[in-house]
């Protein structure tokens, strides 16, 4: 049994079917990437699954539990975590308070003062911003606010974790920065999925891929299987780029 | 900023707090002992200003920690004072006529919280007004035990009026010092780590397992808890409340001016924001009988323009700014 089932998930934005029956399945353990090219619906998937968004059809079940449409603290109290793509972090308040709320509210629920500090400081010492703890938001660098947002995931203790483009807007060493901190996080038995531009950052990182395009589900395999499906190079190079590399391969 | 001046500034900070408080428990028994020394008019007026320190203390849990704009928030000043005045009228004694205050306030706006803290900026901000407004209709309308468009006189006291006017000043200060410890608490409590996380982002807040309704209705219910305790004593105090004199907008609005001055969210804004209004728009009134309001409307822009975060957050940059120099000299 999967930890996350999506079947034929639908969302309609005025007469735009932003996701189109999308239906997939997300292993427990696993790194699942979702990918595709920009208004893939990539983002509107992440959002239908932590219910920032109310599904026109299909539905959802998460550790065999029916969460269709249930309210989003619901979905975060029985362990799914996310990122926002557009960093969200509370600007009034200190990067450890920050995180302390993911770990009072969220999977954790720690109410003890020792307890949720604790935990404050093992996600800021996971994500390496331990040092600038009693910092505000506004003064750390988009780095570090990607990595403030999966310190706060972390710090709910979450078994499902979404990332919605944390690698992007980082350089070079930021990446393999960030791609050896969801490894790290992975190992220690969470399951996660990402949702990623950063191609380098796939294909080391996951187990399985699914590519959307308008919405709609285009394949799903390995990684390196998916990205050279001729149906994914079209849509993201073009019906001509495809066809010469068919034919250059052949 | 480099990062060890955030991280020194952090600490500054820390070494400047319990001298925060040391003053304020100065400025608490200065108080305790204020009656015995001023006039009658200047009791009058301080324990406006208390009042005041109480209704913005209210409105700063709504507004400032939560952030969500109750520009009608005094409908719940009118409401305990009539709570108040209604149970004394039906031979009930001051003291539970003041319980009454704060739990059918707190009761209004948990059941009013519910559909309205749905709507979010300026309808919010807008649905409140709209039911300070209302609520003077209702009780025109209602009549009976709320007097209706004829006002309540409460019973009067058999105190002598000046023993009577001190015990009302320290139930005011009483309600002051309640009120700001009742905020200090909820800074450090879960629920107002969840507040101060739906004031800067609803939605992550949301994600992050924070039933935000739930948390936004207990922070309304505290808020009107507060000023309706306010109301109950005020009252209490003038002994004949009338619609427009308990649901007064004026009420709400002024709060509201105490609370930017002051400073939105912070433990102390609200009572500095209440003394420095209130105590300032006495003296001009004194000073300017005829342009008293032109001067302190100029009064209340400059400072906004000046300090637009409120006197907490100026005078913290003021001393941190004062620091650098030394360090640099």
């Amino acid at each position: 049994m999967a930890l996350l089932e999506g079947r034929g998930l639908t969302i309609k934005f005025g007469g735009v079917l932003a996701l189109d029956d999308v239906t997939f399945d997300v292993e427990a353990g696993q790194i699942f990437g979702v990918i595709g090219p920009n208004g893939a619906g990539k983002t509107t998937l992440l959002n239908a699954i932590s219910a920032v968004y109310r599904l026109d059809g299909g539905n959802i079940r998460f550790d065999d539990q029916d969460v269709t449409n249930v309210p989003s603290h619901t979905l975060s109290s029985l362990g799914v975590a996310r990122t926002f793509q557009v960093v969200q972090p509370f600007n009034h308040m200190s990067v450890r308070e920050n995180v302390i709320v993911g770990a009072m509210y969220g999977h954790a629920r720690l109410r003890q003062r020792g307890e949720y500090l604790d935990a404050a400081d093992e996600a800021l010492t996971r994500t390496g911003l331990i040092a600038k703890a009693d910092f505000m938001p506004l003064h750390l660098t988009l780095s570090d606010r990607k990595r403030l947002e999966v310190s706060r995931a972390l710090a709910m203790k979450p078994r499902l974790l979404l990332l919605d483009e944390v690698m992007a807007g980082l350089n070079l060493t930021e990446i393999e920065r960030m791609i050896e901190l969801v490894r790290e996080i992975n190992a220690d038995g969470m399951t996660v999925i990402i949702i990623e531009h950063v191609m380098k950052a796939v294909l080391a990182l996951c187990h399985r891929a699914m590519v959307l395009n308008f919405g709609r589900k285009l394949t799903e395999g390995t990684p390196h299987d998916v990205v050279n499906e001729p149906a994914v190079i079209e849509a993201y190079l073009g019906a001509r780029f495809a066809k010469t590399r068919a034919g250059s391969a052949a | 900023m480099s990062e060890t001046a955030i991280v020194q500034q952090a600490t500054k900070a820390a070494t400047v707090r319990p001298l925060v408080w040391i003053a304020v428990g100065i400025g608490v028994l200065v108080l305790c002992a204020a009656p015995i020394g001023i006039s009658a008019y200047w009791l009058r007026v301080l324990t406006t200003v208390l009042m005041y320190v109480i209704v913005t203390q209210g409105l700063n849990v709504i507004v400032g920690i939560t952030g969500y704009h109750a520009f009608g928030n005094g409908v719940f000043f009118g409401v305990g004072a009539y709570a108040c005045g209604a149970a004394m009228v039906a031979g009930m004694p001051f003291a539970a006529g003041l319980v009454l205050s704060i739990l059918v306030s707190a009761a209004c706006a948990f059941i009013l919280g519910w559909p309205i803290l749905r709507l979010k900026g300026h309808y919010f901000a807008i649905a409140t007004v709209a039911l300070n407004l209302a609520a003077i209709q209702i009780i025109i309308q209602i009549g009976g035990i709320t007097g209706g468009a004829q006002g309540l006189a409460l019973p009067l006291s058999d105190w002598d009026p000046k023993p009577l006017y001190i015990a009302l000043y320290y139930l005011m200060l009483a309600g002051a010092v309640a009120s700001t410890a009742v905020v200090t608490i909820l800074l450090r409590c879960p629920l107002g780590f969840a507040l101060r996380a739906i004031r800067d982002s609803e939605r992550a807040a949301a994600v992050m397992g924070i039933n935000t309704t739930k948390a936004k209705v207990y922070a309304w219910s505290i808020s009107a808890g507060l000023t309706g305790f306010a109301g109950g004593v005020w009252a209490y105090w003038i002994t004949f409340i009338e619609p427009s004199s308990a649901f007064d907008p004026a009420i709400g609005v002024k709060a509201y001016i105490m609370l930017i001055i002051g400073g939105m969210g912070s433990i102390l804004g609200p009572v500095i924001g209440a003394f420095v209004i209130e105590i300032v728009s006495t003296l001009v009134w004194s000073g300017f009988l005829h342009a008293h309001q032109l001067i302190f409307g100029v009064l209340i822009v400059v400072v906004c323009l000046v300090a637009p975060q409120g006197i907490i957050d100026a005078s913290a940059q003021l001393v941190r700014s004062i620091r650098r120099g030394n360090g640099a000299a």
